[in-house]
């Protein structure tokens, strides 16, 4: 019958017997490793390093250097989270300054130098790290971060 | 074929279980503050403690070492307690929550001075995930 026929000729071209299973198990477990050695896990945390004067090096040293640079990270004005809340910085007590206008200032460091970072207690971490980012940004690796009473 | 079977998933398993280790230490309700430019973490002291300071810190003034918590009066001690049994320069991360306010960070650095570590580090993800 034509039907049986259609079904001999499927189960000759399609057979399962027919497909060679053993280098196509090869080929996969030649990708598995190739996947496994170059699997790179690309990292998305980061670690700032600071640096925590002490209290009493702080005394020895009476007489600062000439060219210091002291960033005020200030609490924000306005809650994060609310609209138009901004960071605010200020620079050896000048007026104050959003992240662009700090970074203006930071651009034109050299990595010679060092900065220093005063928070205010009530300042926000994020603001705090925004600032360090910069640093980074910009080359800047002599950052003491210091707070307020 | 089904020992080998076998085997692929259980690769599939353990690499399915490896990547998501990565993720779990994202905490949605304490993110962590954004550095874009931070460098990446290589080569770390195997000695390093990672504090975590979050919104809990606020409320209870407790942090976490490792997932324990800690009291904030007695974080001192336990970093000394480290320094004594593992040799001084043992580095500190401070993983502290983006919307905290700088005291509670600053309440880790004092008892990190406190215990003469002075390794300190800022923890911060490079993209938001």
């Amino acid at each position: 019958m034509g039907m049986g026929k259609h079904k001999r000729t499927r189960k000759r071209s399609g057979d399962p017997e027919d497909v060679p299973m053993t280098p196509m198990i090869d080929i996969v477990f030649q990708l598995l490793v190739y996947f496994i050695f170059t699997f790179d896990p690309v990292s998305v945390f980061t670690q700032m390093e600071i640096v925590r004067p002490s209290s009493d090096s702080a005394a020895k040293s009476d007489d600062p250097p000439p060219e210091m640079y002291e960033f005020m990270v200030q609490p924000r004005l306005i809650p994060l989270g609310v609209d138009g809340s901004q960071a605010s910085y200020s620079l050896n007590g000048q007026k104050s300054i959003n992240l662009e206008g700090l970074e203006q200032l930071i651009s034109r460091i050299t990595p010679e130098e060092t900065i220093t970072m005063l928070c205010d207690t009530r300042s926000l971490h994020n603001d705090l790290v925004a600032a360090l980012n910069l640093c980074t940004k910009h080359g800047l690796s002599r950052i003491n971060v210091l707070s307020t009473k | 074929m089904t020992p080998m079977i076998d085997i692929v998933f259980q690769i599939i398993i353990f690499f399915v279980f490896t990547v998501d280790m990565d993720k779990a230490k994202f905490d949605k309700e304490n993110p962590l503050p954004l550095a874009p430019n931070g460098m990446e973490v290589t080569d770390q002291d195997p000695r390093t403690i990672h504090i975590d300071v979050n919104k809990q810190t606020e409320t209870r003034n407790i942090v976490f070492i490792g997932g324990s918590p800690v009291a904030m009066n007695r974080l001192a001690g336990i970093l000394n307690a480290s320094r004594l049994r593992h040799g001084g320069g043992i580095p500190i991360v401070i993983r502290g929550s983006e919307q905290l306010e700088h005291r509670y960070i600053k309440a880790v650095m004092d008892a990190a001075s406190e215990a003469k570590l002075t390794q300190i580090e800022i923890a911060a993800i490079k993209e938001k995930v």
